[in-house]
């Protein structure tokens, strides 16, 4: 492999642009997703090999500018200057010059190679506007490349310029953007001290980074700002700060700004020629309906419903396959292994394990299909456009309700869910407060213990209150967080609401791929090793007595002249109380029992504690397991009783102590598989050890006050 | 005739439907980036679209897109009204909240009584 035949291009564009799309028909599904050092912003590479070279694509995330305040800015221009690709292809919308070019000029500022895209050309023809792209790249310094990436034209002619730009047959023109005198006269002052400067170690552009100190950028200040050469620097600001203030009434900000939008109203005046006045076209009209004062909310009320029904009910029938597939694998082994601790790892531990991290990919599928489709077809801003006003109140972005209500069903989905959010604080806040949102698996909890003590007609009361609750919980949460950890950190909205267009099938089975692999390859190997983790602290230590008292009544009954029916009803009894003893004195009732003292205040007892526990792997297991632990203890041959009847009957518990336990297990820390994405999407361990302990703490104190207002009351 | 003070205002109090021109933007840090980066500078024509069903954000028509903002937002926006669109009032809301705005003498008597369906139909 020579140096020369390896090129590496990034693709650099606004959010819109048809970049993605372009990347996936250069690459196909050559490709694959990563994260940017140290963030949770997604990478995208690709290979190509095309005229013997072999061309490595990075997709760069889109941005609108190349400013120094979102994450995915930083990443866009670092990457640029200091990862250094061969060539940067700047996809514009050809339908959008006048945004698009903007951050042509801040790239035209960075003076490397670059090649311009024209994408959605195939648009530009339909629209017929007319576009001199000769005297167009004569301005910009570029060549431009007309492309459609939904018509797959153009596409060679881009790789024939990464070619031969790479070659040297296509001459980049570094052409600079010429602003007026009096910032050419800064731009120029701060350049020439800075290549005065000795021992600078930097390798930016020195032209680049004083713009980037005249426009205030946080970075550039942050570089320059412990070197020597920050003083003559600051000396040469202050001198001649003021009189550019008076002179043209304006900061130099401001007027770079509008000297790029100048420059590139007078460049499209000369190259663009528009067909008469802009009719009213399918994005006017579906709006119109879509998100107007009436039917704006029905509507976004309705896209929900459809996108949660799908990813849950829809979702159903392949999580029962899954499901039964296991188990049928589970039976199997059982049947033709010998009952040995072998076979109680492999089927309890390993084979459950992947069945319960499979058992989600369903959800996951259904939803991420669905949000890929609300954002590829532009729907997505819609839908934060109309709820905004809402989430404002708390402090969050209109994009956090889709997280929020895909809590409903289940918080694996959820977590990832809130990469749509782009910005840090809003999708930690969100993330922290998804678990208040009641969970599917929650349900059967409620459902014992509301059955057990409460009356039919109080049920459904009960119920709506619980999932209000947890509402208002995550709501007064996100307001909390945003009030203290990350006060004033929110994003702007100020979000453009692009033209309704209909995503191509390929990103759409890209998008969904991509997230199965990342879910399966990332969190399912370290779920699995945590349910084999949980599986183990509930099955040991064995206590040797136990075994060996079951086993010689195990004998005892196959001695005895019973029917076979009989024997066989009385092994699965004594069968259930060998497991239920053994439980009582596992690692994970250990800990139940250990818990006790932490919870008696909210009225529970120590079998309430090792629910709870085991409650980690999963909230519907805690229902299994107060049915194995209360199953403790009975005669054998003694009628069966419900365990709703259980507990009703235990006068240890109350209607206080059930509502209390309900509303813990709403609040407290979702289970391990939501607990590893947490993590995952998270980012850093600080905020796992805070979701755990505010969840925990949460639970604790809400709990607490239910269950002593609920005694004061009765 | 309208005077100085009814043609200058900030672009949260601009009714939908209106043409305006953008004087200046007075927000601070990254809110000013941004609207300076979505082309929010002097000289900009900006229409305003309409408003979210619950009253806020705002979606403008500015350089050929259209945006969306929050009123906390569009009130750092100093604009001049350039074209008040079809029907009465004259381009600015005053006081808080919705209201009828300059609706008085009403040049019909349905948008008289009915301020919402001016702003949002």
């Amino acid at each position: 492999m020579t140096d020369s035949k390896n090129i590496h291009v990034a693709l650099a564009g606004n959010p819109n642009s048809g970049k993605t799309s372009l990347f996936n028909v250069l690459v196909g599904s050559n490709q694959k997703v990563g994260n940017f050092t140290g963030v949770t912003v997604e990478k995208y590479e690709g290979f190509k090999n095309y005229r013997e070279h072999s061309i490595r694509f990075t997709d760069l995330p889109g941005t609108y500018s190349l400013s120094a305040y979102s994450p995915e800015e930083r990443i866009a221009r670092n990457f640029i200057l200091t990862e250094k690709p061969d060539l940067v292809i700047h996809v514009v919308d050809g339908t959008n010059l006048e945004r698009n070019l903007y951050l042509t000029t801040q790239i035209m500022d960075l003076d490397i190679p670059f090649v311009i895209a024209l994408n959605m050309y195939d648009e530009v023809e339909e629209k017929q506007i007319h576009m001199d792209i000769n005297y167009l790249e004569r301005l910009l310094g570029a060549h431009v490349v007309p492309t459609s990436a939904t018509r797959k034209t153009g596409i060679t002619d881009l790789l024939d310029h990464i070619i031969e730009t790479h070659t040297g047959e296509i001459k980049f023109r570094r052409h600079k953007l010429q602003y007026s005198q009096n910032i050419n006269d800064l731009i120029s002052g701060l350049e020439d001290i800075l290549s005065r400067a000795r021992d600078l170690n930097t390798d930016l552009p020195y032209r680049w980074l004083s713009i980037k100190l005249l426009e205030n950028d946080k970075e550039a200040y942050k570089l320059l700002k412990d070197h020597p050469v920050w003083i003559s620097l600051n000396q040469f600001l202050t001198q001649h700060l003021e009189p550019f203030k008076h002179l043209t009434r304006n900061d130099p900000e401001t007027q770079l700004t509008e000297e790029r939008y100048a420059f590139i109203r007078g460049a499209l005046q000369e190259t663009v020629r528009y067909p008469g006045k802009r009719k009213r076209d399918l994005t006017d009209n579906l709006d119109a309906i879509l998100i107007n004062r009436f039917t704006g909310l029905p509507i976004f009320a309705l896209i929900m419903y459809m996108i949660f029904t799908a990813t849950f009910r829809l979702g159903e029938y392949p999580m029962i396959w899954i499901e039964t597939f296991f188990s049928w694998i589970s039976t199997v082994l059982s049947n033709f292994l010998p009952d040995t601790l072998f076979r109680s790892v492999l089927v309890d531990g390993i084979i459950a394990g992947v069945g319960g991290v499979l058992v989600f990919l369903p959800n996951i599928l259904i939803l991420f299909l669905g949000i890929s489709l609300l954002e590829g077809t532009g729907y997505m801003a819609r839908a934060a456009f109309v709820v905004d006003k809402i989430m404002q109140r708390v402090g969050l972005h209109g994009k956090s309700f889709i997280p929020m209500l895909t809590g409903f069903g289940c918080s694996v989905p959820a977590f990832m869910a809130t990469r749509t959010l782009k910005n840090e604080a809003d999708r930690i806040t969100t993330l922290l407060i998804i678990p208040f949102m009641s969970c599917g698996a929650k349900l059967p909890v409620y459902t014992l213990l509301i059955g057990a003590f409460f009356t039919t007609q109080q049920a459904g009361k009960v119920l709506f209150g619980l999932y209000v609750f947890g509402i208002l919980i995550a709501l007064a949460s996100a307001a909390l967080f945003k009030k203290t950890l990350f006060r004033g950190e929110s994003e702007p909205f100020v979000m453009e609401l692009p033209p309704y267009r209909w995503p191509s099938l390929q990103s759409l089975l890209l998008q969904m791929w991509h997230k199965a692999r990342l879910y399966i390859r990332k969190a399912g190997t370290v779920i699995l090793a945590a349910s084999i983790l949980i599986w183990i602290a509930g099955n040991f230590p064995k206590d040797e007595n136990v075994t060996q008292k079951m086993d010689a009544l195990k004998t005892q009954i196959r001695e005895q002249d019973l029917s076979p029916y009989e024997t066989s009803r009385a092994l699965e009894k004594i069968k259930a109380e060998e497991e239920a003893l053994q439980f009582e004195q596992s690692y994970a009732a250990q800990l139940g029992k250990a818990l006790e003292p932490a919870i008696k205040p909210l009225g529970f007892d120590w079998r309430i504690g090792v629910a709870l526990v085991s409650g980690i792997a999963a909230k519907e297991v805690v229902v299994s397991t107060m049915g194995t632990i209360y199953s403790i203890g009975n005669n054998m041959y003694e009628e069966s009783v419900s365990l709703r009847q259980r507990l009703r009957n235990d006068p240890a518990y109350s209607p206080a102590m059930g509502l209390a336990l309900m509303v813990f297990v709403l609040l407290y820390v979702p289970c391990i598989a939501a607990t590893v994405i947490f993590h995952r999407e998270a980012g850093a361990f600080k905020w796992t050890l805070l979701y755990f302990f505010y969840t925990i703490g949460v639970a604790w104190i809400m709990a607490f006050i239910v269950y002593r207002f609920m005694n004061f009351l009765l | 005739m309208q005077d100085r003070e009814q043609l200058e205002g900030t672009l949260d109090q601009a009714r939908c439907g209106t043409l305006l021109e953008v004087l200046s933007v007075n927000a601070e840090g990254e809110i000013r980036r941004r609207l300076l980066d979505m082309g929010l500078v002097k000289g900009s024509r900006v229409r305003v679209v309409r408003k979210a069903p619950l009253g806020d954000p705002v979606e403008i028509e500015i350089h050929g897109f259209f945006l969306t903002l929050r009123l906390k937002e569009a009130k750092t926006v100093k604009v001049r009204l350039l074209d008040a669109g079809p029907g009465p009032g004259r381009g600015f809301h005053h006081g808080r909240g919705r209201g009828r705005g300059g609706g008085r003498g009403g040049r019909h008597w349905f948008h008289r009584f009915s301020p919402l369906f001016r702003d949002y139909l």
